[in-house]
């Protein structure tokens, strides 16, 4: 099977060759080509060649199009603060005053407004150079984050409690804003879609706070996606073991956890409706173990959720620019020894 | 030692309730009764905010939850403190907090920095995505007894070991006691690079810093 093929099988719930690998790999991939990450920020080329370069000498199932880290929000103004060698945050925020600033607030135009058309152009160009082969992944903010990128986190929790009225105008428009750019995400050539939403995690909100602020909105982005017929994934960091169903229910595809979910439960729990991405540690086993430690963490992840299809080995969230290359050939390496389908 | 002043469990209720006017209404009261400040903030409001973070460690609680509670807490604060009597006050221990470059997630480290001002300790807080070099410039210049350092993302939390260097080639990391913390953390992450501690959740922060400087 190629990696296309191998992924999409796996998210519609049947059973590849072997398991899928997607490491999580943007700065890391930047660092491997030798760039700085404020380089790929502004030149497509160098972004698109770490990407190929990366999966020509790792071998893993998926390129990533991660460019658009907050683009979104800094296309509707707020002010990014983009450092040497690293991805970029929110610096200013564009909502500063809910009443005052949300009817200021201008849809942006995905191929004039901001970054957005340089980060289309690098979707279109890795589509061009493996598209069929090897999956395309574009990524939008959930309509949550995005929320919070707009108005800066704190302030859009503290809004959960004071002005839930005026923060949920806010979500409606984050989350049209999410549909358009997503839809141009697709016309550049994503196979699938990667939906980023850290801020919802169980270590930040409630599940009924999660229900009441962010799911209706969640869902109807996810599910204007699956009408443009692309695949999606959603991600949501932490522990989330009592919103795995709710995460399900939005539509997507597959859901990614991080270690903080134990597989065999998200398995149990969704793994007959959606498949399970997940969930080897960044931040422990990839960045500070051997690659002998990656495999064995890799081989108890398949063993837990592999069986009978849908599942894919990924990390549970972002891989660092420094995690060595072994251990991503180990992750590479274990699906091979460990996640062949019989 | 004198009956305990019934206003501090209303400080404390409002603190748990994530009462802003309450709190304020209390502090001020306080104040005018001449009621001593130092004790109501250690005896309602820090009470209050360690049942916060019962809550919070419960699953009760979640970080809306905890802000408002913060932000209530901070309003009482701002209005008792002025009013501590400086001889009651021990002599200040000196922390320098940051979230470190390349990372705007502040806001566990803005709770770090209310749990150590309601416990006494003078905070010199530098704010997030905080440049390598500024933690061993605040920590000298303010004399700083400890720096705590936060991080939320896997790709930022290398830049606590950039610190930890920039301390150790400066010969200044034996003059201060270093914790970290944040969710991409652990306590073995903490012993790889050279801090001395790794704090789970913000409520532990006031007793890490306690044992750090009993060390």
């Amino acid at each position: 099977m190629t990696p296309y093929e191998r992924l999409m099988t796996a998210f519609e719930l049947k059973k590849p060759d072997r398991v899928p690998v997607t490491p999580f790999v943007r700065e890391w991939c930047v660092r491997q080509a030798g760039y700085k990450f404020s380089e790929v920020m502004s030149n497509t080329e160098k972004y698109v060649y770490s990407q190929l370069y990366s999966i020509r000498k790792y071998g893993y199932d998926m390129v990533l199009d991660m460019l658009a880290v907050h683009a979104e929000s800094e296309a509707m103004g707020s002010v990014l603060n983009i450092p040497d060698d690293a991805p970029p945050s929110v610096n200013v925020p564009a909502v500063n005053d809910l009443a005052k600033d949300i009817p200021k607030l201008r849809l942006f135009h995905p191929r004039k407004d901001g970054r957005l058309p340089i980060i289309l152009k690098g979707t279109a160009r890795m589509k061009e150079a493996v598209g069929g082969v090897i999956p395309v992944m574009g990524y939008v903010q959930a309509c949550w984050r995005h929320t919070c990128m707009m108005r800066g986190t704190e302030r859009a929790l503290l809004d959960m409690k004071k002005n839930p009225e005026l923060l949920k105008e806010l979500l409606d428009i984050a989350t049209e804003s999410c549909i358009i750019y997503g839809e141009s995400v697709v016309e550049a050539g994503a196979d699938l879609i990667w939906v980023s939403d850290p801020t919802s995690s169980g270590d930040m909100i409630s599940k009924k706070a999660f229900e009441e602020f962010v799911f209706p909105f969640l869902r109807r982005q996810i599910r204007a996606y699956k009408r443009m017929g692309t695949k999606v994934f959603l991600h949501i960091c932490g522990n989330v073991n009592d919103r795995l169903e709710a995460m399900a229910n939005t539509g997507a595809d597959a859901i990614s956890v991080d270690e903080k979910v134990d597989l065999a439960k998200a398995k149990s729990v969704i793994g007959n409706r959606v498949c399970i991405m997940g969930n080897i540690s960044p931040g422990v086993t990839l960045l500070q173990k051997t690659p002998k430690d990656v495999e064995e963490e890799s081989r108890a992840a398949m063993e837990k959720a592999m069986a009978g299809g849908g599942f894919v080995l990924a990390p549970g969230c972002i891989v660092p620019a420094t995690v060595p290359g072994e251990n991503i050939a180990a992750m590479v390496q274990s699906v091979k020894k460990y996640g062949v389908y019989q | 030692m004198a009956q305990k002043n019934p206003v501090f469990e209303t400080l404390a209720k409002c603190v748990v309730d994530g009462d802003e006017e309450g709190a304020k209404r209390w502090a001020e009261e306080v104040v005018r009764s001449n009621i001593d400040a130092y004790d109501a903030i250690m005896q309602g409001l820090a009470v209050g905010m360690n049942k916060v973070s019962e809550l919070y460690e419960k699953g009760e609680y979640y970080v809306p939850e905890v802000l408002l509670s913060a932000s209530a807490l901070t309003i009482a604060v701002d209005i008792l403190r002025p009013h501590i009597k400086v001889d009651k006050a021990e002599k200040p221990i000196t922390v320098v907090l940051g979230v470190v470059e390349g990372d705007i997630h502040d806001i566990g480290k803005n709770l770090v920095k209310i749990m150590l001002n309601a416990g006494g300790f003078k905070v010199v807080d530098l704010g997030k995505d905080v440049p390598v070099a500024e933690f061993a410039k605040a920590a000298k210049e303010n004399n700083a007894e400890v720096i705590g350092m936060s991080a939320l993302m896997t790709t930022t939390m290398l830049n606590m070991k950039k610190v930890i260097d920039s301390l150790v080639a400066s010969n200044y990391r034996d003059k201060v006691k270093i914790m970290i913390g944040g969710a991409p953390t652990d306590s073995g992450y903490a012993e790889s690079i050279g801090a001395d501690v790794w704090g789970k959740d913000a409520s532990s922060a006031v007793g890490i810093v306690k044992a750090l400087i009993a060390k």
